[in-house]
């Protein structure tokens, strides 16, 4: 006879980056029931961004609901105000918003890689993804002044143009850094420890991540070709032919890999803008106060991040509403950790790249 | 961008929904509430797949302690934003309890705010 028991997981655990809270149901070791609680550090945002801060000041706000995509998040809710505003935005500000969009994928991506690696008990590969990522922490730092907290997107704009020698040491970094994440692929395709615990482990089906609303890297692993970058014309992204990555197997490895060639199409694409750089100004003169509402969407490293505001011509807005991709994804999470071994939780989890700061807000 | 907006009796919601969603074509992005004049208005919105944003949003206005229906048996999604308008609008929505975000003695619809 099967014994059932009760096992929680977090809020505080050695395999999680941020609090989240896992109560699993188990038979024996196979999981038959989860459990999900992600409000560990809400602080306040969305009230916040309407009842302390001028519109102006939002934008740097925002930036703060994440230290992983902040340059998403000023750029989603940017892209919304200037919509109310009816503010035509330099189309040099949008390559460069673009480029600071997609390194900021890249080092996001390269953190998730080496979660997976140390959850897998590769302790080599964590450290050498966290030296290599580096390259782009370091020319992250030389565009917008900071390493985390960027600051970089402002209403109409951007605040901070790249001089030649950022614009040379920005390529050579990322030549580098792409032979760098060519050796970290052949690993995660073809290290044999690494296959075993990651190929058919965690499946999100396609039907489920439809189902599920499931959103990025794991919706695209799954075999679902869902991306803003597509979808919208938030930034030049066609114009510079970007191509989403898409898997079929929906596990780990699927993901892993999703998230490494998409680094490779981030990085081509930060080139093209690069060698396609329209001249002009890099911001546009900001006069009045946002009117009306404004849906706005942009592919962050995990996926849908959208922004509602609501304004009616003052200096604080009505509402700010943010949806972040992890908080979408969580029943589909749930569903893939179904019908799992226990000791494969950590693993998992990690290969979600789940980001809880985000996520509560 | 193209943004539809339809009025849509609170009543009707699931019916509506139940007819329009198809997850190969609309993607479900999420539930928005706001509060104003002392009614709550509550919006499902999604987006079509491929089209460059179409949005469809449908949108209902209650009285602020109306007891809404959930769509969670429909959109799984919808369970989290439901059970997040219950802790920071007060939206009553049907099954979702008070502690998601904030403690259970915490802070009241910290987003109800009157102008």
């Amino acid at each position: 006879m099967s014994k059932t028991i009760n096992i929680p997981l977090g809020s505080q655990h050695i395999a999680l980056l941020e609090p989240v809270r896992f109560s699993f149901e188990c038979e024996n070791e196979k999981i038959i029931g989860v459990e999900a609680d992600v409000g560990y550090v809400h602080r306040g945002v969305e009230l916040a961004c309407t009842t302390k801060f001028k519109f102006k000041q939002v934008g740097y706000v925002v930036a703060r609901v994440c230290g992983l995509c902040a340059i998403i998040h000023s750029t989603c809710y940017t892209l919304a105000v200037e919509e109310l505003m009816e503010l035509e935005v330099p189309k040099k500000a949008s390559y460069l918003r673009l480029i600071a969009n997609e390194l900021d994928r890249v080092h996001s991506h390269l953190l998730c890689l080496s979660h997976t690696a140390e959850n897998a008990g590769f302790e080599a590969l964590f450290m050498r993804t966290m030296k290599d990522r580096e390259l782009v922490m370091e020319t992250q730092e030389a565009m917008t002044g900071n390493r985390v907290q960027f600051d970089y997107v402002s209403i109409g704009g951007v605040n901070k143009d790249i001089s030649v020698e950022i614009e040379g040491s920005m390529r050579s970094k990322l030549a580098l850094l792409k032979q760098k994440v060519a050796e970290i692929e052949e690993l995660f395709l073809n290290n044999w420890s690494l296959s075993l615990k990651y190929k058919g482990v965690g499946v999100i089906t396609k039907e489920s991540a439809y189902r599920c609303s499931v959103l990025g890297p794991l919706a695209r692993a799954s075999g679902v070709d869902f991306d803003v970058r597509n979808e919208s014309d938030y930034l030049p992204y066609a114009e510079l032919g970007f191509k989403s990555i898409v898997m079929q197997d929906g596990d780990i490895h699927a993901r892993n890999i999703v998230r490494l060639k998409e680094i490779f199409e981030s990085i081509r694409l930060i080139e093209a803008a690069l060698d396609g750089m329209p001249d002009g100004d890099i911001a546009s003169k900001v006069r009045g106060t946002p009117e009306g509402e404004s849906y706005m969407r942009v592919e962050a490293p995990r996926g849908e991040c959208f922004y509602y505001l609501k304004a009616s011509k003052g200096q604080y807005l009505d509402r700010v509403r943010i949806k972040t991709p992890t908080f979408g994804s969580v029943p589909g999470m749930i569903e893939a950790l179904k019908g799992q071994n226990y000791a494969d939780v950590a693993a998992i989890v990690a290969s979600f790249d789940p980001c809880l700061s985000c996520t509560a807000r | 961008m193209k943004l539809a907006k339809e009025p849509i009796n609170i009543e009707d919601i699931r019916a509506k929904i139940t007819e329009f969603y198809d997850s190969s074509i609309w993607h479900f992005v999420c539930i928005n509430g706001l509060f104003e004049n002392d009614e709550l208005e509550i919006q499902w919105s999604f987006t079509k797949i491929g089209a460059k944003d179409e949005w469809k949003v449908f949108y209902a206005k209650v009285p602020e302690n109306y007891l809404l229906p959930s769509l969670s048996d429909i959109l799984p999604t919808a369970k989290m934003y439901e059970g997040e308008l219950r802790d920071l609008l007060g939206a009553n929505f049907e099954g979702s309890v008070k502690g998601m975000f904030i403690e259970v003695d915490g802070l009241e619809n910290p987003l109800r705010i009157k102008r």
